[in-house]
């Protein structure tokens, strides 16, 4: 039986009869890059408990329900026009763009009039049309890739790619929402490529989500290219459903003078695991890297960031912070690394948890490697229940309990709301926040 | 309004307060003095409903209801207001937003209809302006980065747009420069009326020139050993509180 696969499952093993089901939703360019990568994934092993990375966040559960790689015709695309609309912020104008369990999906998108050259949609699509430019930059934030990222490339068909030329400064948002459907014993492999080239401005909120609860895993990759004076908000909600399994991995690179808003919520899942990097690899780039929490019952969440400045000049700014109830867990690992060039390098970062209950936990990793002599890095964690003197304070004016609690807690995620520009967008991430602390 | 009967209360296992007697009236201003330590701040919050403080025997009343039954955001529904001796900074919650939830909460308990906006701008701006207060603090979060002196000033702010029945002012006075010192009296002074109450927790004379107190008292390990009117804080102020301790020490 499918079901009975053994922790030493082979993915390469389901690549030929996967390929054989995708039948034309699978092109040419994925296919070269799946071969190489399957190749390489043959040779390592997946992360354990014994790797320093990894060490908090156990990852078998995932291997030994061995997903297997989804196919275009395994969703019922009919069902999920309710739960696609309510995926979008109501009374935002933007561009709109639908990926069921990974593949673009036409008929729920609605990508409005582009400049010229701009492109918003399928990757697969893109391979086809623009290859040049999808293989300017295709993985090429990859490096050393791990087990994950591997296995992304050898079953990724499709996924997101945003093109914004030199110059070019969008004006509607882009709002790009995943669903997983039908997807039960399945691994999606959204493969996401954002490129903004010089000068050029975008702004792109994304959301991951399930139509019902089942147990699936999602193993994204989200490339971003920021060139010379780029300007990129991203933000991505992670709301697929509390039976789900994720690995998301984002790798950013950034040059001269770009400037990067980046955002994650992580609201539901059984056991998330976000990798995000980002090369600061220009001057005078400012990049912010906002995360929220918020953790119940025995769920896990897991964030591991590295900020690699590369260049001299660069600022980084990085504040996580979390809730957790019940008996969750979550961990932070945030690596800074300042190059010995690196000179005037201002890093910031900051993780603080809320625990709401005595079971809750987190295991917290700032991880700072300065080789330059010059430059301004603080790092702070902290771990706490709501402050029981503030709480008096609200309290003692009249205010109920509850309505304190939730202030302070509204307190708490102002650090990742406040920066959000677009009032919509914020009001929306506002309520989901509270909807969720309240659920 | 307000009457306190052999009062105990402990704090982190410590009885702090032993048998604490006083009345106020409505329309008066008590002043409550005592050397470091000797409970007054005990006191305020225990009136308040601070949990970190424990009652173990005595009573209550005010306004013909048992206080110590009532929690602390009842307390404050029916007209108790601490100012407290250290305010407590919230970041991320504006004082207008603040400000606005209390008063509407406060409203909610007696059956009476929400603020309006319009309304509580026009309130707030009222009452910022007697204490001297730039726009930019309500703006901002409560007390956050606020200096000492702000802080306080921000306590009779609150004092002033909530209007409680009996307002307990913890050591407002401290840190605060001559002038400010003037403004918060005069909020204090602005607030008073028939109808409410005052108790005033402070060390130095100097206040009560601005609020001029209707009775002083003497609190010393967790009692009142001495009780006057205005003139005993002129006499504290020159004789300080030893010649009381031997008084107390002989009574005993
Ligand atoms: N939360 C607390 N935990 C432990 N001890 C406390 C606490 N609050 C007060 N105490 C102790 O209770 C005693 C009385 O303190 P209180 O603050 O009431 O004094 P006070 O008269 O207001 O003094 P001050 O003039 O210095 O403000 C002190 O010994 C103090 O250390
Ligand atoms: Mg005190």
């Amino acid at each position: 039986m499918k079901n009975e696969l053994k922790t030493d499952f082979k993915y390469s093993g389901l690549y030929a009869d996967w390929v054989k089901r995708m039948n034309s939703s699978y092109n040419s360019f994925f296919a070269t890059e799946s071969e190489a990568a399957l190749g390489k994934l043959e040779k390592i092993s997946f992360p354990t408990t014994k790797d320093e990375d990894w060490r908090f966040t156990n990852v078998s559960p995932i291997l030994k329900a061995g997903f297997l790689p989804m196919t275009k015709n395994d969703s019922s695309e009919k069902t999920l026009e309710g739960k696609i609309k309510t995926g979008f912020y109501s009374g935002l104008e933007a561009h709109k763009v639908v990926f069921v369990n990974g593949f673009f999906n036409e008929q729920f998108s609605d990508i409005k009039k582009l400049p010229e050259n701009v492109f918003i949609g399928s990757l697969k699509k893109a391979s086809e049309e623009i290859p040049k430019i999808v293989k300017k930059y295709y993985g090429k934030t990859l490096v050393n890739q791990n087990a994950f990222e591997l296995l992304n490339e050898s079953f990724a068909s499709d996924g997101l790619f945003i093109y914004i030329p030199k110059n070019v400064i969008l004006e509607l948002p882009v709002e790009v929402v995943f669903v997983a459907d039908n997807a039960g014993g399945k691994m999606i492999s959204p493969r996401n490529l954002i490129v903004a080239e010089e000068n050029s401005e975008v702004n792109i909120f994304t959301d991951y989500s399930s139509s019902v609860a089942e147990t699936y895993f999602t193993n994204s990759i989200t490339e971003i290219f920021g060139d010379k004076n780029a300007h990129i908000t991203f933000l991505e909600v992670q709301a697929e459903n509390n039976d789900s399994y994720r690995i998301g991995t984002t790798k950013m690179q950034l040059k001269d003078s770009a400037s990067l808003n980046h955002f994650v919520l992580t609201q539901s899942g059984k056991l998330v695991r976000n990798n995000l990097n980002a090369e600061l690899d220009g001057e005078n780039i400012e990049a912010h890297f906002y995360g929220f929490y918020i953790v119940k019952e025995k769920r896990h969440i897991d964030n591991h960031t590295f900020i690699d400045h590369a260049k001299p000049n660069c600022f980084s700014n990085e504040i996580y912070k979390g809730i957790l109830e019940d008996e969750a867990k979550a961990v932070f690992g945030g690596r800074i690394l300042v190059r010995k060039d690196s000179q005037k390098t201002n890093a910031f970062q900051s993780n603080k948890t809320i625990l709401l209950s005595d079971k809750a936990r987190i295991d917290t990793k700032p991880q700072l490697e300065i080789y330059a002599d010059d430059v301004k890095c603080t790092h702070g964690a902290t771990v706490g229940q709501l402050d029981k003197e503030a709480l008096f304070y609200i309290i003692s004016r009249g205010i109920s309990p509850e309505a304190a609690r939730s202030m302070l807690i509204k307190a708490f995620a102002n650090d990742f709301l406040e920066p959000i520009k677009l009032d919509v967008v914020k009001e929306n991430i506002n309520n989901r926040i509270f909807n969720t602390i309240e659920e | 309004m307000i009457t306190i009967k052999n009062l105990h209360a402990k704090v982190a296992g410590n009885e702090i307060l032993k048998g604490l007697n006083l009345q106020v009236n409505a329309g008066e201003v008590h002043a409550i003095m005592g050397p470091n330590g000797s409970g007054k701040s005990t006191l305020a919050n225990v009136l308040a409903g601070n949990e970190a403080y424990e009652v173990t025997e005595g009573e209550v009343i005010f306004n013909g209801k048992n206080l110590l039954e009532l929690a602390p955001e009842e307390r404050a529904c029916e007209g108790i207001f601490l100012a407290f001796q250290y305010p407590v900074e919230i970041p991320g919650v504006t004082n207008s937003t603040f400000l606005k939830t209390a008063i509407d909460s406060i409203r909610k308990y007696r059956n009476e209809p929400e603020i309006s906006a319009k309304e509580f701008l026009a309130l707030i701006r009222e009452k910022a302006a007697l204490l001297d207060m730039d726009n930019k603090l309500i703006s901002r979060a409560v007390n956050e980065g606020f200096s000492g002196g702000e802080k306080k000033r921000n306590e009779i702010l609150q004092l002033l747009m909530l209007n409680p029945k009996l307002a307990i002012l913890d050591e407002t006075d401290s840190g605060l420069d001559i002038d400010a010192l003037k403004i918060v009296s005069k909020g204090v002074n602005y607030f008073r009326s028939p109808e409410n109450a005052t108790i005033v927790v402070t060390h130095y004379q100097r206040l009560l020139d601005y609020i001029v107190p209707d009775f002083v008292h003497v609190l010393y390990k967790g009692r009142i050993i001495k009780s006057g009117g205005k003139e005993l804080a002129l006499e504290l102020e020159e004789k300080g509180y030893d010649w009381l301790k031997t008084d107390e020490v002989e009574a005993v």
